[in-house]
């Protein structure tokens, strides 16, 4: 009986410390190094940057052809650099790629003006004309992931002049035609969301408020289920370092300029123009056909943020003879954090890439 | 941080969090779905939007107030307003990308007469 007794009572403790540590590895998360593969400021614009990573292999063994990546206007991009051996970035400049990645910056109220297109004509056009300076290269190719993707489509579509040599989209919200699909679609119908109001009102629209719809739309796996996730791993220090900095990324939220949320909830995702071929950017057409680019489309089937049905119709509009459609079975984030990325996904860009890049 | 991660803990026989996820296991689906089905719904959608609506309304009203306030504040200490600060910093992003224009297109001359000192016989 007094054995069983001490027993319980070091069993409690044990659970107590375990509890503890838990709760410090979540804290601890926010705080996490991340981010930390060498880089320079090649260009910066406003609260715009573009990065240059240092290259790891020697001239010779070098892909010439550049690759810049484009995330989202949401969150921060260092989902592509989460910690060293989980890091797309550091992968691609191992295989020998010259990276660059565009981080847009977190917008302050000054710029809740900026529109959806802007970050295009503004922005990524002007990035894209320093890559190409900076890297001496004639050609590039760029890699667009989530809302990221939505702006390469639209860069390529109008700047047919410019030598893009290959397009690979992750994940690409493009044709919101199903717009019963999912519930976030539901919460910003015209009916439910006064985008006028809301931007007004708040100038940019909080980054809080953006994570707080995308958790909603699976509440069990994002409110409990991380954190169970968590626990399950929690004597794997490397599977509990790779979570802390996934889960930085989805804490550390930016804020969206009010007048780009505005641009793309009404023309984007309402009046679904740029599949229709009806957006127009400085009067000029926003023409899908335009692309011509070697062009790889990676869809992740579980995806519950991007459906994969409005990733898929643009592999029918664009003009590119060699073009590919890849659907994986990962989900919005696994397709570029989980290990299944890292295993399968990274090699298999690289060996559709590589031969392109020559 | 690596070294606190790396504190050994031993695991309890009895842990009452082991105890919570086999709880959770054997109900995470069904939850999963009961709850996406909830929030997927034009009820929840209707309330969310409701909710929404109301806190935007509240916010505008304290914001334009304490907007009000403060611009006449600070006009009263001639110190610039947020709306003059924020015309300003936008107008520093625009004289930003004029600069960032001439300065490509600097290059691009350079680029051109160093094409052309080139071309040019070298006793010149």
């Amino acid at each position: 009986m007094g054995k069983d007794l001490a027993v319980t009572q070091q069993d409690i403790e044990r659970a107590y410390a375990r509890y503890v540590s838990g709760l410090k590895t979540i804290v601890q998360s926010l705080d996490v190094p991340v981010g930390l593969t060498p880089r320079e400021v090649v260009w910066s614009l406003n609260k715009a940057k573009l990065y240059r990573y240092l290259p790891t292999r020697p001239p010779e063994e070098r892909h010439p052809v550049p690759l810049l990546l484009v995330y989202a206007l949401i969150n921060r991009p260092f989902i592509f650099d989460l910690a060293p051996g989980r890091s797309f970035i550091e992968y691609m400049v191992d295989q020998g790629f010259d990276v660059y990645l565009l981080d847009w910056g977190v917008p302050g109220l000054e710029d809740k003006d900026t529109t959806f297109d802007d970050y295009v004509t503004c922005y990524l056009r002007r990035a894209v004309r320093k890559m190409l300076r900076v890297s001496g290269a004639n050609e590039i190719s760029m890699l667009g992931y989530c809302i990221g993707a939505t702006l390469t489509v639209v860069y390529a579509s109008l700047y047919p002049e410019m030598p893009i040599r290959n397009i690979i989209l992750l994940t690409a919200p493009l044709d919101f035609s199903e717009t019963t699909e999912g519930s976030l679609a539901m919460w910003l119908e015209e009916e439910r969301l006064d985008v006028d109001k809301m931007v007004d009102r708040l100038g940019n629209v909080p980054g809080e408020l953006i994570r707080f719809w995308a958790k909603l739309l699976k509440p069990v796996e994002n409110f409990v289920g991380i954190y169970a996730n968590l626990w399950k791993r929690f004597d794997d220090k490397s599977a509990v370092r790779g979570w802390q900095a996934i889960n930085r990324w989805v804490e550390d939220v930016i804020p969206m300029s009010g007048a780009a949320f505005r641009q793309f909830v009404k023309d984007y995702f309402r009046a679904n123009e740029l599949i229709r071929g009806a957006h127009f950017v400085e009067g000029q057409r926003v023409d899908l056909s335009n692309i011509r680019a070697s062009f790889l489309n990676v869809v992740a089937q579980y995806d519950h943020l991007v459906a994969p049905s409005q990733s898929m119709t643009v592999m029918d509009k664009i003009s590119s003879e060699d073009k590919e459609l890849k659907v994986i079975p990962s989900t919005h984030v696994g397709i570029m954090a989980s290990g299944r990325a890292r295993y399968k996904l990274w090699p298999a860009l690289v060996e559709w890439i590589a031969p392109r890049s020559v | 941080m690596e070294e606190k991660m790396s504190e050994e803990i031993l695991k309890p026989e009895l842990d009452p969090t082991k105890m919570w996820l086999q709880f959770y296991d054997s109900f995470a689906k069904s939850w999963s779905e009961a709850l996406s089905e909830a929030v997927s719904s034009k009820a929840f959608a209707d309330s969310m939007a409701q909710q929404l609506e109301g806190n935007l309304e509240a916010m505008g009203l304290l914001r334009r107030q304490v907007g009000e306030i403060m611009e006449q504040y600070l006009q009263q200490m001639s110190l610039p307003t947020r709306k003059e600060v924020l015309s300003l910093a936008e107008r520093l992003t625009q004289i930003e990308m004029r600069l960032d224009d001439v300065d490509a297109r600097t290059e691009e001359i350079l680029d051109l007469l160093q094409e052309i000192r080139g071309t040019l016989p070298s006793d010149q």
